[in-house]
């Protein structure tokens, strides 16, 4: 629970502005190894390297066509890297979506509004 | 006689009495009466020992009685020679209970029934079978228990003592109360109910009792006292210390949950005098947890911790079953409420954790519900939504498999209750068999005739409805064709109607173009007096000759319904104003008077489109003008009763004091060329299209147009019409733009003018170089412009659309493909006659960026070329024409950097790399809005929007970003509304302000 020790993170989203803004906000005081992905399948290819924590958003549809959703991408981490933690961006506030995705197995699921940075940057320090 | 008959009777009456039947419990009687007969048995102690055993539905007799039993016991054996085994089990169960060891107790109590069953000899044992059902509660196992249950349920249906059925029953009902299935839970309890009214009225006081309590729990307090009552009376006759403290209980708990805690006290006072059996502690820690939810209650916090201390120590010395659980679980919940009531909410949470993750080990469904809610309370108090989000999912989830479950049991017993039905079906249907055949037999024979027959008719009509069908389909055939030829041709008109729209529009306004330019260039260059005075001529002519050139190309249009509406914001008042000023000198010359009010309470601001309106009204009130030789005539704005929500309702009307029209001619004045005699257009003059243009734009606006008149005494005509409300800024925006902008913006650039007309090139060229510093070099057609851009640089490219050798067009195509990257997004923009959709589309699938209409103003061509550079506009400071009535409120900037300062900490680097993103991005998502648009394709549109969400946040632009979440929800929502290519206009005009403003922030000097 060292919280200043520097953390592999991937941000998965096809937002470049939200993810270049993720990535300042987190490394701002401490530097950790950030990289940023915008399609489900670029970022499971890097699976391996072992990140610390997964930022993965709910709907990602507008780099490729056919990218597979957050869900699905929550999924196939789960099953072939279960220990990796996974919190799940999301603009939608449905409850029952929010359900689903623990059900998966997220840690948390964020909804993107003002306070998501902070939320994110928390369970960050808590890992 | 007589008593020979009296004898006969009673003597049927005592065998009836006696017969022993195999399957009803002997009676007490019955064994008193054999052991009577038996030699040396103690009449008393024997009694005693019936008395005894009947009565005990506790597991947990008092160490005296186990003596007695076993003396029965043995009695027993030497009555009936039965095998004494069973019994000896369920001794030596009893005694492994006393030393709390009550799964091995409980095994041998179910081996001891199964022996007797076998044996069918079972001696006030019922009792047995429900107190077991305790055990099965104590050790765990619900499923167990419930298997148990149901299994000797069937067996004793089939062949067993109803008592023990109602044993069985009882079991079962205990398992659903559990669960908190009360639906299922007293439909057993009352089938046990029905048996024990009939052969025990001991068991029947009890089970009464016993319900009560199931409807405490549940809620039901009215049900649960009547029963208790109920209880009370049955039970009179047989006394059970253990009853009244069970109800004694049961009355605690409803007045606890009633919300009398004093009578609550009382109750749990007179349950405690019966004492704490040892054989029933469950009891003892339900009173607890009874007394101390009353301290709590009661803000006596200290009184409830002694409790709470105690009845800890009684659950841990012995696994106790509480509310089906571990006795332990309620102790924590306890505490939970207890540092709850302190406002210790880390103690309390610490402690509800616990008794929730004891209630999963145990499993029990309604406690884990029960604790799930309240962490869901605990950590939304606490502020911790995600936790409380995650144990709320969890309470669904647990629903979810209790309904499941539910539902399985139903189905499982829905399927015994169904093969139980079909055995007696079964049985019912041999004896009918025999009978049946025969009948079958004839019906058989009449069916097959019959079906024979239908069959044959079947037959003979499919081949008349089809025959039917053919000939209607070679109808609908024919008719297709026809349709179909017919669309063709409809098509193809409509193709060369639009076509002949597009010629005819670029051919006359080109000209037209040339001289209006021309003559605003000589008067910008300080002609002489009588000059001016030829200038000011020729200038008012185009604009006539401009006027009825647009009125033939409007109504051309409106036919072909090829007009849109404008959506901009504008003044009445001003409109209005407007009109008076252009009308004026026309009424003076008459000596009429002229005027014209809004009404106060109409709101000024609105938005629609104000030159079409202005069109209509001059239209109307020129008409007046002309038909009235003497009086006034007055223009009005008026409100009318309120339209739709958030809508202006408005009355525009023209009255006049004129020669009227005759009642007979007042429908067709709407027609085309008409009036109301052919002496009158001598008269009047005019085109006689200006009715009908007007009548069909108040249409196309959603109005409808009325006329009133009487001959010789005026005419007025009006329309009502609704708009929604506009906004001052943009108004005073749209204000500053007119012909006041700064050309010295242009300055310094290099520009391309291409146009195949020798004089559109100089009033371009002229027009540019009077206004502001810039390099031009012109082209007549599309070949050299790609010569001369390929070898030179440009800024920026003015190209005509349409041009000999090689049009506008294909020209710009080919340097879409064929440029270097660097240079290919070299801004190109149309300069167009044709202002229709069609050809602005094609301009921009040709990969043009803008289009300035022709002719244009000065401002028009400054404004877009500055637009297509992305240069910010600046205005000249000047009159701005009439202001509106209200003080015009500052003018707010679609962005607001101060989130992105604080976000970048100040850092100017990081904030241009975001100002930068938004650049870039930006006039891409206002070109595929566009398309979206053109295209009706408003799921396009949506998802659009829908990526720039964080864009909007960065660059603080709060409007935007409303409106983009209103208009991603109605395009999702409604694709039909017309609502939508307004607001996307509207967010459009705030992106295109935001790229303004970013722009600026740019080249500003860093403080």
């Amino acid at each position: 629970m060292d919280f200043s020790k520097p953390k592999k993170i991937f941000i998965v989203d096809d937002d470049p502005m939200l993810t270049e803004a993720l990535k300042d906000y987190l490394t701002r005081r401490i530097p950790h190894d950030v990289q940023i992905f915008h399609t489900g399948e670029a970022c499971l290819n890097q699976l391996g390297s072992g990140p610390d924590l997964v930022i993965l958003d709910f709907y990602m549809n507008t780099v490729q066509k056919d990218a597979a959703n957050g869900l699905e991408i929550l999924q196939v981490i789960k099953k072939h890297y279960p220990n990796v933690r996974v919190i799940m961006l999301s603009s939608q506030e449905r409850y029952a979506v929010a359900l689903q995705t623990i059900q998966k197995g997220a840690e948390q699921y964020v909804v993107k509004d003002e306070h998501a940075f902070e939320k994110i940057a928390q369970i960050l320090a808590e890992i | 006689m007589k008593s020979k008959l009296l004898l006969l009777i009673f003597m049927m009456v005592v065998t009836v009495a006696f017969s022993h039947d195999p399957y009803q419990e002997p009676s007490l009687n019955e064994v008193i009466l054999r052991a009577k007969k038996a030699r040396g048995v103690d009449q008393e102690r024997l009694r005693a020992l019936v008395a005894l055993v009947n009565s005990g539905h506790d597991l947990f007799p008092p160490d005296s009685t186990i003596a007695l039993l076993q003396e029965l016991l043995e009695l027993n054996g030497r009555l009936r020679s039965v095998d004494p085994q069973p019994y000896r089990y369920l001794l030596s169960g009893q005694e492994l209970l006393q030393r709390n060891h009550p799964d091995s107790a409980l095994q041998l109590f179910i081996l001891a029934i199964d022996e007797l069953d076998k044996k069918q000899y079972i001696f006030g044992f019922h009792s047995y079978l429900t107190s077991v059902a305790a055990l099965f509660d104590r050790v765990g196992g619900l499923q167990r228990k419930l298997n148990f249950y149901r299994s000797k349920l069937v067996d004793y249906t089939l062949t067993g003592p109803a008592l023990n059925m109602a044993g069985c029953f009882h079991g079962l009902a205990g398992c659903f109360s559990m669960q908190g299935d009360y639906d299922q839970a007293f439909t057993y309890y009352f089938k046990a109910l029905e048996v024990y009214k009939t052969f025990s009225p001991s068991g029947y006081a009890e089970e009464l009792s016993v319900i009560g309590y199931n409807y405490a729990k549940w809620g039901n307090f009215r049900r649960a006292s009547m029963y208790l009552k109920l209880a009370d009376s049955a039970g009179r006759e047989a006394p059970d210390p253990i009853r009244s403290q069970f109800c004694y209980m049961t009355r605690a708990l409803i007045s606890k949950e009633e919300g009398n805690p004093a009578d609550a006290m009382n109750y749990v006072d007179s349950a405690l005098r019966h004492g704490i059996r040892s054989f029933r502690i469950d009891y003892a820690a339900i009173l607890y947890a009874i007394s101390i939810e009353l301290r709590l209650q009661m803000n006596d916090q200290p009184g409830a911790f002694t409790l709470l201390l105690k009845m800890k120590r009684l659950c841990d010395s012995v696994d106790l079953p509480v509310e089906g659980g571990n006795g332990r679980m309620e102790v924590d919940y306890l505490f939970y409420k207890y540092y709850l009531a302190r406002k210790e909410l880390k103690m309390a949470g610490q402690y509800l954790l616990k008794a929730y993750d004891e209630a999963v080990l145990v499993g029990s469904a309604p406690l884990q519900q029960k604790y799930l809610v309240e962490l869901f309370n605990l950590y939304r108090i606490t502020g911790n939504p995600d936790r409380s989000v995650y144990f709320a999912a969890a309470y669904f989830h647990l629903n979810d498999s209790l309904m499941k479950y539910r539902n399985e049991n139903n189905i499982s017993r829905f399927e015994r209750e169904d093969t139980e039905r079909r055995k007696e079906a079964a049985i019912a249907d041999l004896r009918q068999k025999k009978e049946r055949q025969r009948m079958y037999f004839l019906a058989g024979g009449a069916l097959l005739f019959l079906v024979t027959l239908g069959m044959v008719l079947r037959i003979w009509y499919i081949r008349r409805t089809k025959k039917q069908l053919e000939e209607k389909n070679k109808l609908i055939a024919a008719e297709k064709e026809l349709a179909e030829q017919m669309r063709l041709k409809a098509e193809k008109s409509e193709r060369f109607k639009q076509q002949f729209l597009a010629n005819m529009s670029h051919e006359i306004r080109t000209p037209m173009n040339a001289v209006v330019g021309m003559t605003n260039l000589l008067i910008d260059k300080n002609p002489r007096e009588d000059q001016m005075t030829y200038l000011n001529g020729i200038r008012q002519s185009s604009a006539i000759l401009l006027h009825l050139i647009n009125d033939i190309l409007d109504l051309a249009k409106i036919e072909a319904g090829k007009i849109e509406l404008e959506t901009i914001d504008f003044s009445l008042h001003d409109l209005l104003d407007q009109i008076l000023q252009t009308m004026r000198y026309k009424a003076a010359e008459k000596g009429l008077e002229l005027s014209g009010n809004v009404h106060p309470d109409v709101n000024g601001i609105v938005m629609g489109d104000p030159v079409r309106l202005n069109q209509i009204l001059i239209n109307l009130t020129g008409n007046a003008i002309k038909f009235t030789e003497c009086g006034n005539v007055t223009i009005s704005v008026m409100p009318v009763p309120p339209g739709p929500e958030g809508m202006i309702p408005v009355r525009f009307s023209v009255a006049d004091t004129g020669i009227g029209i005759p009642a007979d001619k007042l429908k067709t004045v709407f027609e085309e060329f008409s009036q109301a005699s052919s002496s009158d257009t001598r008269r009047f003059g005019g085109t006689g299209l200006g009715l009908t243009i007007s009548k069909n734009l108040v249409t196309l606006m959603g109005g409808v147009i009325r006329v009133e008149s009487q001959s010789g005494k005026g005419t007025t005509f009006s329309f009502d019409l609704c708009f929604p409300p506009g906004s001052p800024e943009k108004l005073q925006e749209r204000k500053n733009s007119e012909e006041n902008i700064d050309g010295t913006i242009l300055n310094g650039l290099t520009l391309l003018l291409a146009d195949d007309q020798e004089y559109n090139l100089i009033v371009a060229g002229d027009t540019l170089r009077s206004k502001a510093d810039v390099n031009i070099t012109t082209a007549m057609n599309g070949r050299e412009v790609i010569e001369l851009v390929l070898n030179n640089q440009y800024d920026a490219i003015l190209m005509d659309v349409q041009m000999p050798v090689m049009d506008g067009l294909e020209a710009t195509r080919y340097l879409r493909e064929n440029l270097p990257p660097q240079r290919r997004e070299i801004p190109i923009i149309a300069l167009t006659a044709s202002v229709l959709k069609s050809e602005l589309d094609r301009c921009r699938e040709a990969g043009m960026n803008s289009f300035i209409p022709k002719p244009f103003t000065p401002s028009q061509l400054i404004g877009g070329i500055a637009e297509a550079l992305r240069i910010p506009l600046r205005y000249k400071s000047k009159d701005t024409g009439p202001l509106i009535p209200e003080i015009a409120p500052a003018e707010h900037a679609a962005t607001n950097l101060d989130y992105l300062e604080k976000f970048c900490e100040g850092n100017r680097d990081q904030m241009r790399k975001y100002i930068m993103m938004f650049l870039d991005s930006a006039p891409r998502l206002i070109t595929q809005i566009h398309d979206a648009l053109a295209k009706g394709d408003a799921a396009e549109i949506a998802t659009q929007v829908h990526g720039f969400k964080t864009r909007w946040v960065m660059m603080g632009m709060e409007e935007a970003k409303t409106l983009a979440s209103g208009l991603e929800q109605r395009c999702r929502q409604d694709p039909g509304a017309t609502e939508i290519s307004k607001e996307a206009e509207h967010l459009i005009r705030l992106v295109e302000k935001a790229i303004g403003e970013l722009n600026e922030w740019r080249v500003m000097p860093s403080v």
